[in-house]
């Protein structure tokens, strides 16, 4: 099943997008993108959800919504007390005609989204353990991408180098 | 004593004390502080100089040979090593000390020339360029590092080494290794008080 | 054990430095740069000069033959010359051996600190070539050196 990755920055401009099918490449296997005029139509839907990212960003348990409550207790997202980054990790926020958005969230407001495709137009299984894992190496990119003297934060990301790990990461965690 | 048997004992015992001074007598700074000061000096620069990247050098270098200048007093001050009879013996106080006690790291040295009077050192890690990737109008042209040049050229002068320094490549140029070069153009003779000579 | 004077000559040969303490009982007393003008100090550098080009040519072999002390009948002069070209010089009564490890502290502790890692002040206070060669007549003034220097040479002048 396809992905649509975008990391959008503070004031909702997108910094960097990604489209990963599965397994490109790999002798007889179609290649299973989106269809074209789902693909025009991916960066409204995963606007449409930044909304439901920001209420969701000071809810006391935001993992309520999506049903499955991975570990995440109370406190607000963002509590000081709690230290690890597993709260970054939204889990499903919303959803479009059977197409399911995750979300992450950084601790500095940077807002990582993802629509997941499906291919028999069946309901959309999202593995939330893999997920959040791919979103957490992103992140590590990403802050690395940060420290980077010549890239200014909100900007564009076009590094090469940065848009080849994030697809190995789709590969390792997504497309298995 | 012969020189040649002299010269390994020495280059170990410069290797002790670099190490020795780094880890009880060198306050450190952290690493991420370090590094992202000077990306920050470099790209603002960038900025200043409207991209003129050959500007951006001549500046790095410059700013880098302001330090040189007085780090060597520090180093001198930390090591009381006297003057190197050989640019061999220098390029080993350069590596296993200078950069040892400043940067921990120890550059490779090779690539000498014929009358063993230039010399190379192979940067394998360099703590100035950690998460450094340089903007494609800067790769061909910007030399990220420069201040190094100009660290080595102003130190160098100041035990009356006069000395050109500059960079053949660098990792973040795409190239294989960082290499940074150092010739010796003369000696400089000390000065001597009015009515002596 | 006293300490008559400190000086401190760079690598244009000239004094940039000099404090000298006249009464033995008492470390506030005596003059600072009041001296690196004259005859003294050209002969203290004279004399260091000529007996350092003696000693560096008796011996080729390295390390090099560095005079570390001189002493006369009544005087001991201890120097110590950096690779930078820097002299420390110390004069002191006939009794003390060895101020090597003094001036070394002096060069490491206080001059690097005060007058080196001091950015805003120039590094060389030979500003063009008419202050080279011992022509010189800048000097050193900056309170924070001098204060630190004559609190670390105090209980070595009072004893």
């Amino acid at each position: 099943m396809p992905q649509y990755f975008a990391i959008i920055g503070k004031r909702d401009n997108p910094v960097y997008e990604a489209e990963f099918t599965a397994q490109q490449g790999q002798q007889g296997q179609v290649q299973q993108g989106f269809p074209q005029n789902l693909k025009e139509l991916n960066p409204f839907i995963l606007h449409a959800s930044l909304d439901i990212i920001e209420d969701l960003q000071w809810k006391t348990n935001p993992n309520t919504q999506s049903g499955s409550n991975s570990g995440g207790g109370g406190g607000f997202l963002r509590s000081r007390n709690v230290a690890n980054v597993d709260n970054c990790y939204l889990c499903k926020v919303d959803h479009f005609y059977g197409l399911a958005v995750t979300a992450y969230l950084t601790y500095g407001g940077m807002k990582f989204v993802m629509i997941h495709g499906n291919m028999n137009n069946g309901d959309v299984q999202i593995d939330d353990n893999s997920v959040r894992a791919f979103y957490q190496e992103v992140h590590e990119l990403y802050i690395k991408t940060l420290m980077n003297p010549f890239y200014k934060i909100n900007d564009p990301i076009t590094s090469p180098a940065f848009d080849s790990r994030v697809r190995a990461l789709a590969r390792k965690y997504l497309n298995k | 004593m012969s020189n040649s048997s002299s010269m390994p004992a020495q280059a170990k015992s410069l290797k002790h004390a670099g190490e020795d001074i780094w880890k009880n007598r060198t306050e450190k700074v952290n690493a991420e502080l370090f590094t992202l000061t000077y990306g920050a000096i470099v790209s603002q620069l960038c900025t200043d100089y409207e991209r003129n990247f050959q500007k951006v050098n001549e500046q790095l270098y410059s700013m880098g040979y302001n330090i040189g200048v007085r780090l060597i007093e520090d180093f001198l001050a930390r090591t009381a090593l006297p003057r190197c009879e050989n640019m061999v013996s220098t390029s080993e106080v350069v590596s296993k000390c200078a950069f040892k006690i400043f940067l921990n790291i120890t550059p490779q040295i090779t690539n000498w020339s014929h009358e063993k009077d230039a010399f190379s050192l192979i940067l394998v890690e360099n703590p100035l360029s950690d998460f450094v990737e340089l903007p494609m109008d800067a790769m061909k042209q910007l030399w990220y590092s420069n201040i190094l040049c100009g660290v080595l050229r102003g130190a160098l002068e100041m035990v009356q080494l006069d000395c050109d320094v500059w960079f053949i490549s660098d990792v973040l140029r795409g190239d294989p290794q960082t290499e940074l070069r150092i010739k010796l153009n003369k000696v400089l003779k000390d000065e001597i008080p009015i009515g002596e000579d | 054990m006293a300490i008559y004077s400190f000086w401190i000559f760079d690598k244009h040969c000239n004094c940039l430095f000099n404090r000298e303490w006249t009464l033995a009982a008492n470390s506030s007393s005596g003059t600072v740069n009041s001296k690196q003008n004259e005859e003294t100090a050209k002969l203290l550098y004279g004399m260091i000069f000529s007996l350092r080009s003696i000693t560096l040519k008796l011996s080729q072999s390295p390390p090099a033959n560095e005079i570390r002390s001189i002493s006369t009948g009544k005087y001991r002069v201890h120097t110590h010359c950096t690779a930078s070209g820097m002299w420390f010089i110390l004069t002191t009564d006939f009794k003390q051996q060895s101020y090597g490890q003094v001036l070394q502290y002096i060069y490491s502790h206080i001059y690097v600190k005060y007058i080196t890692h001091n950015l805003l002040a120039p590094f060389d206070l030979a500003e063009n070539p008419s202050e080279t060669r011992g022509q010189g007549t800048r000097k050193i003034n900056n309170r924070h050196f001098i204060a630190a220097l004559e609190s670390f040479l105090a209980p070595m002048i009072m004893q």
